[in-house]
């Protein structure tokens, strides 16, 4: 299958790319904030309130928003680097079989002998190497800006690396999302449509959840309330959440290869 | 005796109450050119589909050499070109062609008789498929389909977008393929062009099988031509010939095989100066067999 890869991934370049340089630039920027816009003393200003629409948009409730590393860890929360990161997974997911049946290659490629499950493989593998340039280039926007963010260098740089890391099993849900919705739809559009709304649904209900103590069990209902950017970097990499989204994805990519052996593909 | 390479046993294919296949039996010979015939929406995309595994049946089977087409082990042997064929735009013709190569396994050892045969030079496929005319990219189809030398090789309408001159090379294509023992089936609108490179025909029609014949037989079950010339007024009818016309001096219409009373009638009439009989043509069976509900 390496030739299909090479194939999707050359199809695929300058979206890869492009997204790269986007979350380079997003994390780069946002790094460079925490001191042109005066952080610390917004802290001050808030004391121990800060407001809930932080820590909700950060995705963290444990971690302190406003200092270097949970600003960075609201960098990696933000509907920006999400939408940045998630549009490779959709894309691919959601292309890996209503978007070959769209587009007519499904009649040349899915007549080939071979089974049609290693297809899903094949765009797995494709998600893996887009979403890994993608962070890598989001990873290397903040560790770059930090560099030239006093604050941020003194509360050290090498901890950044445990947020992408965490941030990568909810895009393999994402994908996984992507490749059901693929599975089922019969177009491309229907597909992404239906992948979409679930996904942006689900971050709602975790930035609404983040609002008030009361509604924050909601978080576990969310693949988002599973991805803490800001505890990663702080503590480090959370191991049962990242175990959970990617026990669900796996799941999810069996009810997606299930419905493929039985659809048709014309 | 061995598997015939295409068997269809009560293959059936429905969406909802939309019929697109109805119990189809249909055996394609080893080594045999087949034709498959139909109007638009009659099945043979569907049967195609059904036989390349892109399609799940919804009753009966479609078997390559006996085993499911469903089944990757049997869509080894095959090569396919659908009837809108797609490729990865932003890449050259040659690697689409080493990707679809690389998939089948068996390499390419055709590729360049045939990219060479329909005029495919090594400088267009250097070009992106972007780039290309339909029918260069209908050529590029061919030419991935019979790359890696299958057994089996399923086109579906192959010659809609060639030029004359490509419709050529197309059929002498087909004839190298079945020189060399390969089994050709076609689905095609030309009726022209089956006549010329099929040896077989299978006619379907609301998605069931209406004949399936050599294309010589299958002619055999339309009415001939006939035209009689008169240096006289021709009579404007004579007992048993079909479709009578008068233009002139010339009768002409038709008469069914294996009846020759019109043609004892004819002879038999006086003035009468010439008397020719026409096979029917493909074309002819098509729209009999069509026209008359069979």
């Amino acid at each position: 299958m390496r030739p299909f890869v090479e194939a999707e991934l050359r199809a695929r370049a300058r979206m890869i790319a492009g997204l790269a340089t986007g979350a380079f630039t997003y994390l780069l920027v946002l790094a460079l904030t925490y001191h042109s816009i005066g952080v610390v003393a917004l802290g001050n200003a808030f004391g121990k309130d800060t407001p809930r629409i932080f820590t909700a948009f950060s995705g963290s409730r444990s971690t302190d928003v406003l200092s270097p590393h949970g600003w960075m860890g609201l960098g990696f929360n933000h509907p920006m680097l999400m939408i940045t990161s998630l549009t490779a997974a959709l894309a691919i997911g959601t292309g890996s079989v209503a978007g070959e049946v769209d587009s007519g290659r499904a009649q040349l490629l899915f007549t080939a002998p071979i089974a049609r499950a290693r297809f899903l493989g094949a765009a797995l593998v494709v998600w893996a190497v887009a979403e890994v340039v993608i962070l890598l280039a989001a990873l290397g926007g903040a560790v770059f800006g930090g560099v030239l963010s006093p604050d941020l260098r003194h509360a050290g740089l090498a901890s950044l690396a445990w947020a992408p890391l965490q941030l990568l099993p909810l895009t393999a849900f994402v994908a996984a999302v992507g490749v059901v919705a693929s599975a089922y739809a019969d177009t491309r559009g229907r597909a992404l449509g239906l992948a979409v709304t679930l996904v942006v649904a689900a971050y709602l209900v975790s930035v609404v959840a983040g609002l008030s103590s009361a509604l924050d069990p909601l978080r576990w209902a969310t693949p988002f309330g599973y991805y803490d950017p800001g505890a990663a970097i702080t503590r480090g990499l959370r191991p049962w959440p990242f175990l959970a989204l990617t026990g669900a994805a796996v799941v999810l990519l069996l009810v997606a290869r299930r419905r493929l052996a039985r659809r048709d593909l014309a | 005796m061995a598997a015939p390479p295409i068997r269809c046993a009560g293959l059936t294919k429905r969406w909802g109450a939309a019929v697109g296949v109805e119990a189809l039996d249909l055996d394609v010979e080893p080594g045999s050119v087949t034709g498959f015939l139909g109007a638009n929406g009659a099945g043979k995309s569907t049967t195609i589909e059904l036989l390349v595994g892109l399609l799940r049946p919804t009753a009966g089977q479609a078997l390559l050499w006996d085993v499911p087409a469903s089944e990757p082990a049997a869509r080894a042997r095959v090569g396919y070109m659908p009837a809108d064929p797609a490729f990865y735009r932003t890449l050259s013709g040659r690697r689409n062609l080493d990707l679809l190569a690389a998939l089948h396994r068996r390499g390419a050892p055709d590729r360049d008789m045939a990219a060479d045969l329909l005029g495919l030079s090594g400088r267009d496929l250097a070009r992106p498929v972007g780039e290309y005319s339909g029918g260069m990219v209908q050529k590029l189809a061919l030419v991935q389909a019979v790359q890696h030398r299958p057994d089996l090789v399923i086109l579906d309408e192959p010659a809609n977008r060639l030029d004359p001159l490509a419709h050529r090379r197309f059929e002498e294509l087909i004839r190298r393929i079945a020189a060399r023992g390969g089994t050709v089936f076609l689905s095609s609108h030309t009726l022209s062009e089956v006549e010329d490179v099929c040896d077989t025909v299978a006619m379907v029609r609301a998605g069931r099988l209406l004949a399936h014949r050599p294309v010589a037989a299958l002619a055999d079950l339309a009415a001939r031509r006939v035209r009689a010339l008169f240096d006289t007024t021709p009579p404007a009818a004579v007992p048993g010939l079909a479709d009578p016309h008068v233009d002139g001096h010339v009768l002409t219409g038709r008469v069914a095989r294996a009846d020759l009373e019109p043609l004892r009638a004819l002879l038999a009439t006086p003035g009468l100066t010439d008397l020719t009989v026409e096979p029917a043509s493909l074309e002819d069976t098509f729209i009999e067999l069509y026209g008359d509900g069979r």
